[in-house]
């Protein structure tokens, strides 16, 4: 096989092998008995991994390729797009999604799980819906 | 006197016609741009259905409506806002990544005819960008087979 070949081949399977931005669904679901708030775990969890560049302060080369009208330190903007962050950062029954954040740190799988079911459970918070 | 039947037909119609025209519910107004892009003439019809809703908007919150539909397809999207606090994106997410087509920032009115590329799923996002809460008039006329659904 000649080398021009094997490059091409070598880009081909690099190619099929990229992973998209968005996965599947996770199907997660929320348990009845579900602790997870805004307060003490969706809030912590986009500060610590996402608001780095999904913030409405960043602007420009700050957001990293973060699409704009994408921010995250409110639960405003996490509602407003939950099923996409479920579909890039959070793991379920159904799938196990990882492509964000892109850069570390990143989130253990468990945190991913609860990041589905919080999503699932409909993002309670201790203070009601409009949390900012 | 003669009565010239043909013309008696003609009135009526016409009479008929403006009644219907002055009962429908008015879309919402189409730019020229719009016009003048629509070479079919597709948006100079009324719509096949007329999205009329009014939007409450908190402080910095945002809302996201979906719409579905290729290059045969329009929405004429039509934003009203109190103030010069709404600020909005319309954007897709072709091969799991995000495209964004448009977007504005702190408008009272957007008219925008939006005609897609290609058939996809198309996200609009609205945000108040403003210091009060607001209600934001939602008005997309929607044609060809464009389908509309809030998140």
């Amino acid at each position: 096989m000649g080398m021009a070949m094997k490059v091409l081949l070598v880009i081909a399977c690099v190619a099929c092998t990229t992973k998209p931005t968005l996965g599947p669904p996770t199907g997660a679901t929320c348990p009845p008995d579900s602790t997870l708030t805004y307060e003490n775990f969706g809030k912590p969890f986009m500060e610590h991994y996402c608001t780095d560049c999904h913030a409405i302060t960043k602007t420009g080369a700050d957001r990293k390729g973060a699409p704009t009208f994408h921010d995250f330190d409110s639960l405003f903007g996490i509602k407003a797009v939950w099923n996409h962050i479920d579909e890039t950062s959070a793991a379920g029954p159904n799938a196990f999604n990882d492509s964000m954040p892109n850069e570390d740190p990143r989130p253990s799988s468990m945190e991913r799980y609860q990041l589905g079911e919080w999503l699932a459970c409909g993002m309670p918070s201790d203070s009601g819906s409009a949390a900012r | 006197m003669r009565v010239d039947l043909a013309r008696i037909h003609a009135a009526v119609r016409l009479v008929a016609i403006l009644a219907v025209a002055g009962c429908s519910h008015s879309p919402p107004s189409v730019p020229d741009s719009a016009m003048a892009a629509d070479a079919n003439g597709i948006d100079a019809a009324p719509p096949r259905q007329l999205v009329d809703d009014m939007q409450p908007l908190q402080v910095g919150e945002l809302v996201e409506g979906i719409m579905h539909g290729g290059s045969a397809d329009l929405a004429q999207i039509h934003l009203e806002a109190p103030a010069n606090s709404l600020s909005w994106n319309l954007h897709s997410h072709q091969d799991g990544g995000t495209q964004v087509v448009y977007e504005q920032l702190k408008q009272t009115v957007v008219d925008y005819p939006f005609r897609p590329a290609f058939v996809a799923d198309w996200y609009i996002l609205l945000r108040n960008d403003g210091l009060t809460d607001i209600n934001v008039k939602v008005q997309i006329g929607l044609y060809g087979d464009m389908t509309w659904a809030w998140q």
